[in-house]
């Protein structure tokens, strides 16, 4: 058990003690290797009993401190440390007088500083989520490799192209102005729900896995919040996710099928994490700055206002569908809305929706899948076959696959001879 | 991360037991601690020696955020065993387990004006004082109810309960434990 707790405190402390280090030496590497030596101190030297109370700061002198040795063993003959870069006090418990020293809002800097690397603008989407989940959440390549049902070795390389593409970059580190400083939550903020929506957006990998993905999301963006509580995005990216996670013991069956929002058990829904991410938005909206997370937050808390899947509040879906189609256009949101206008105004008006989606969508399973829903209400089933057959041809992993196969086994059934 | 973060207060009601920090110069802890066991401090009136607690609990939030289940289940294991001594000796009054900081907002006064700022109060220079629990239906709701607290000798931070265990303080009657 005393190692357990101890690799506990290395999590814990983990992304602010990587900031640190990335700050004091300008290059993630290097931060990471410190790291790395600082937890190996770290396992050798603290006992069960006398942890020290800021183990983080402890960290980040023992990785300074590494980091420098690593520095003089590369020039040890020409060059000495610069002046900053001197091994700080090591003692048994030296990390007090740093504490100190360590500025909350240097701290909050630093955070960001390291997260927006991660999910740098010039980084491809998977480049982003595997960096932020290795460098920041500290996840094992062989762990992020089979949540994406790639090989360890295709990881390791994604990880590496995507470092060096950093380096060429030559990212630099201005203090960024209030527009700047807004883009960079926003970017950070996205990049976090993509890692949520990978764990969370049906099944490839075990489902294990693809909780613990969901849930390093969740643990970034409860730090940021923390870090960042006037950020309305933040709360609302928080708000997102935990709402959203709420619903996991719900969404697949015993044997793995996906159960839509219209089937699920409502009562399985995790109602701790529901009011949790309601106050949280509740909070965000008080600013009045909406965004797309928060616009979000709010669609998926609708849902959970009602008792049961009839009683949703169709008006207000339709109303924060429309705040999202403005504030971030795109074809998926307007599908969504579509369903919702199938709601509140029937299929035929929804289908007219629909038809100018079908050139962006094409590929798009969930597209044909809504449409043949809408077809079958108006009882013309050969079309609606049709678009579930499309639908099939598109669908991107085994279970969205088969859960579209039990709708066309019912139209068939309903239907025979089709 | 449907995991119960303990951070409680937790008060102690006059009951059964009579645990009296303080009282002693050095007594057995095992003595204090037998639950329904008397060491009475005062043998004419030992229920007017009571005095209520709250115990309030602090930890790392980064911390309590990477506990794996099982080290959940560990701490959870030693708030059980409170609940039940506690609830056993009749010590037991309520428990409170607040939401993350993130859900926090703290309204204080300057001049006129109310500033709602977001975020939990962080200042060291100031003490924690006391603390209502209030039943709001909103956010809102609460922020409007503690302008009338004064502010200007102070702030306070509205956190949301994620718990609450406790007696049914809409209908009871009406206790007053008053130290002074």
């Amino acid at each position: 058990m005393p190692s357990a707790w101890l690799s506990t405190h290395l999590r814990a402390s983990r992304p602010r003690v990587l900031a640190a280090l990335n700050r004091a030496f300008g290059d993630i590497d290097v931060a990471e290797d410190a790291f790395q030596e600082a937890s190996l101190k770290a396992l050798k030297t603290w006992q069960q009993d006398d942890i020290p109370k800021d183990p983080a700061a402890w960290l980040i002198v023992a990785g300074r401190n590494a980091g420098i040795d690593a520095f003089r063993k590369k020039r040890r003959e020409t060059l000495t440390a610069p002046e900053d870069l001197e091994p700080v006090h090591d003692g048994v418990h030296p990390e007090e007088e740093l504490t100190l020293s360590l500025d909350r809002s240097v701290y909050r800097d630093d955070v960001l500083r390291l997260l927006f690397t991660c999910c740098h603008p010039v980084l491809r989407r998977d480049q982003q989520i595997a960096l932020a989940l290795k460098i920041v959440a500290g996840l094992s390549v062989d762990e992020i490799a089979r949540a994406f049902l790639v090989q360890p070795k295709t990881m390791e390389q994604r990880i590496t192209r995507a470092k060096k593409r950093l380096q060429a970059a030559r990212l630099r580190y201005e203090d960024p102005d209030g527009a700047e400083r807004s883009a960079r939550f926003s970017v950070v903020a996205n990049a976090i729900y993509l890692v949520f929506n990978e764990g969370y957006s049906a099944s490839q990998g075990s489902e294990l896995i693809r909780e613990t993905l969901c849930e390093e999301a969740i643990r970034l963006a409860r730090l940021l919040v923390r870090l960042f509580p006037g950020e309305p995005e933040l709360r609302g990216l928080l708000a997102l996710c935990l709402i959203q996670h709420s619903r996991r013991r719900a969404r697949l069956s015993a044997t793995g099928q996906a159960i839509t929002l219209e089937q699920q058990d409502r009562l399985q829904w995790d109602r701790t994490l529901i009011a949790e991410g309601i106050i949280l938005l509740e909070a965000a909206l008080r600013k009045a700055t909406p965004g797309p997370l928060q616009i979000e937050a709010a669609i998926a808390a609708t849902h959970t206002r009602a008792a049961r899947y009839d009683e949703t509040d169709w008006a207000e879906l339709d109303r924060l569908y429309r705040a999202l189609e403005i504030i971030r256009p795109s074809p998926v949101v307007s599908l969504n809305r579509a369903v919702v206008i199938a709601k509140l105004k029937g299929p035929e008006e929804a289908l007219g929706q629909l038809e100018q989606l079908a050139a962006p969508l094409e590929r798009y399973a969930s597209y044909h899948a809504t449409t043949a829903a809408l077809l079958t209400e108006l009882k013309q089933f050969s079309k609606a076959r049709k678009a579930y057959e499309a639908a099939i041809q598109h669908a991107g992993t085994e279970v969205e696959r088969q859960h579209i196969c039990s709708k066309l086994d019912a139209l068939r059934s309903r239907v025979p001879g089709l | 991360m449907d995991r119960f973060r303990p951070s409680y207060a937790v008060f102690s009601v006059p009951g059964a037991s009579s645990i009296q920090l303080g009282q002693f110069s050095s007594p057995a802890l095992s003595d204090k601690l037998a639950p329904g066991r008397s060491s009475v401090i005062n043998p004419e009136d030992p229920e007017e020696k009571k005095m209520l607690f709250s115990v309030l609990i602090y930890a790392s939030e980064d911390f309590m955020d990477a506990v794996s289940p099982e080290e959940h289940d560990e701490i959870m294991r030693h708030h059980r065993a409170f609940h039940e001594h506690t609830k056993g000796s009749k010590t037991f009054a309520s428990a409170i387990k607040l939401m993350s900081t993130g859900t926090a907002v703290t309204v204080n006064k300057e001049s006129d004006d109310y500033l709602v700022t977001d975020g939990p109060f962080a200042e060291t220079k100031e003490q924690f004082m006391g603390f209502y629990l209030i039943d709001c239906p909103s956010l809102e709701e609460a922020i409007d109810t503690v302008k009338l607290l004064p502010l200007e000798h102070g702030r306070v931070e509205i956190r949301p309960v994620e718990y609450f265990e406790g007696a049914d303080f809409k209908n009871a009657e009406r206790l007053v434990i008053d130290a002074s």
